[in-house]
């Protein structure tokens, strides 16, 4: 799972954050360091698609981005399928 | 630092800027990027850029962008010259024969002696030389039993030395009984030649490899950015 999209949106699934701690949460949980160029083409793309939109902040500078209905159901469906994928390649490998 | 990131988000589109470019000043202040980020803002401002570019646009500036690339690259590699000198042997003598000899005339310490000597490839680390050296190397049939052997260097004087050493060194091995198992006997028809002309065609066709590369290239990335771009909803 190295899908920027996939990895900002599962960070989002969490609570409201910003860049920064979005950042830091993916390096936290996937061990994966996005940049900050990769990290906002991703925002950009999902605020596009309607998947995640800003949330009212004081700084605007560091703005809050929260998932949306469509981006939780999108969200659902990739890791759903990435299960299947998940389990399926356990199954085979202990069958090997 | 500050200075390279505020140049890279200003290579970001207007309507981008305006929308996110505070965000991530902020970002960059707050995580403490350096240098590792710079490709990575870079190609996010490209992709930002071409994202809404149309497909022809995209292929067009991909295509000129191989031209100059590769067009740079062919005018920065120097012209050669290549020296051709012919050898002559009494008897048929298959590739293999010829390979065989060339074996055993040009081994590495040979070639690591003419490389120091004669200062060929002076950027190089002497095994890098010897490589370059054999590749500069070419061998082809001139007629029945006819052989040209040339060497293709920078600067024509050398080049000629060169070629004639080569075929020296092939005469020599030819002399000695368990390279030439035959007996047949090799002899120069032709000296090494001083070459008049640049011979450098690779240049030209390397510069013709920038259009299709670039094209190709851009019709990739177009329908990867297609792939990335929102659904039409």
């Amino acid at each position: 799972m190295s899908d920027p999209t996939l990895l900002v949106l599962a960070s989002l699934a969490e609570g409201d954050k910003h860049g920064y701690a979005m950042m830091e949460d993916i390096e936290r949980f996937a061990g994966i360091r996005l940049g900050p160029g990769t990290l906002y083409g991703a925002i950009t793309r999902l605020e596009e698609r309607g998947w995640i939109g800003p949330v009212k902040s004081r700084d605007d500078r560091r703005q809050p981005y929260r998932i949306t209905a469509a981006g939780q159901e999108h969200l659902a469906a990739q890791l759903a399928n990435l299960n299947r994928v998940v389990k399926t390649g356990l199954s085979r490998l202990k069958q090997a | 630092m500050k200075r390279v990131f505020r140049f890279l988000i200003r290579l970001y589109p207007a309507w981008w800027r305006r929308r996110y470019g505070r965000e991530l000043e902020a970002l960059l202040e707050d995580s403490g990027s350096g240098w590792r980020d710079v490709w990575d803002l870079f190609r996010g401002a490209m992709e930002m850029n071409m994202s809404r570019w149309s497909l022809g646009r995209i292929v067009t500036v991909c295509g000129i962008a191989g031209v100059l690339v590769t067009g740079t690259i062919a005018v920065s590699m120097p012209y050669r010259y290549r020296s051709t000198a012919v050898l002559q042997s009494d008897g048929d003598r298959s590739p293999d024969d010829w390979n065989a000899l060339t074996h055993a005339a040009f081994t590495p310490q040979a070639l690591s002696n003419i490389v120091s000597r004669e200062h060929l490839y002076a950027d190089a680390p002497i095994e890098d030389g010897i490589d370059r050296m054999r590749r500069a190397i070419r061998l082809a049939p001139a007629g029945p039993n006819l052989v040209q052997v040339s060497f293709a260097y920078e600067d024509p004087t050398r080049a000629q030395r060169v070629s004639q050493e080569l075929v020296d060194r092939m005469i020599t091995a030819n002399l000695r009984p368990r390279d030439n198992p035959n007996g047949l006997v090799l002899k120069l028809v032709a000296p090494a030649d001083q070459p008049t002309r640049q011979v450098e065609r690779k240049r030209y066709g390397l510069a013709g490899l920038g259009l299709p590369a670039g094209l190709l290239f851009g019709v990739v990335l177009a329908l990867i950015l297609r792939r990335r771009a929102p659904a039409a909803s």
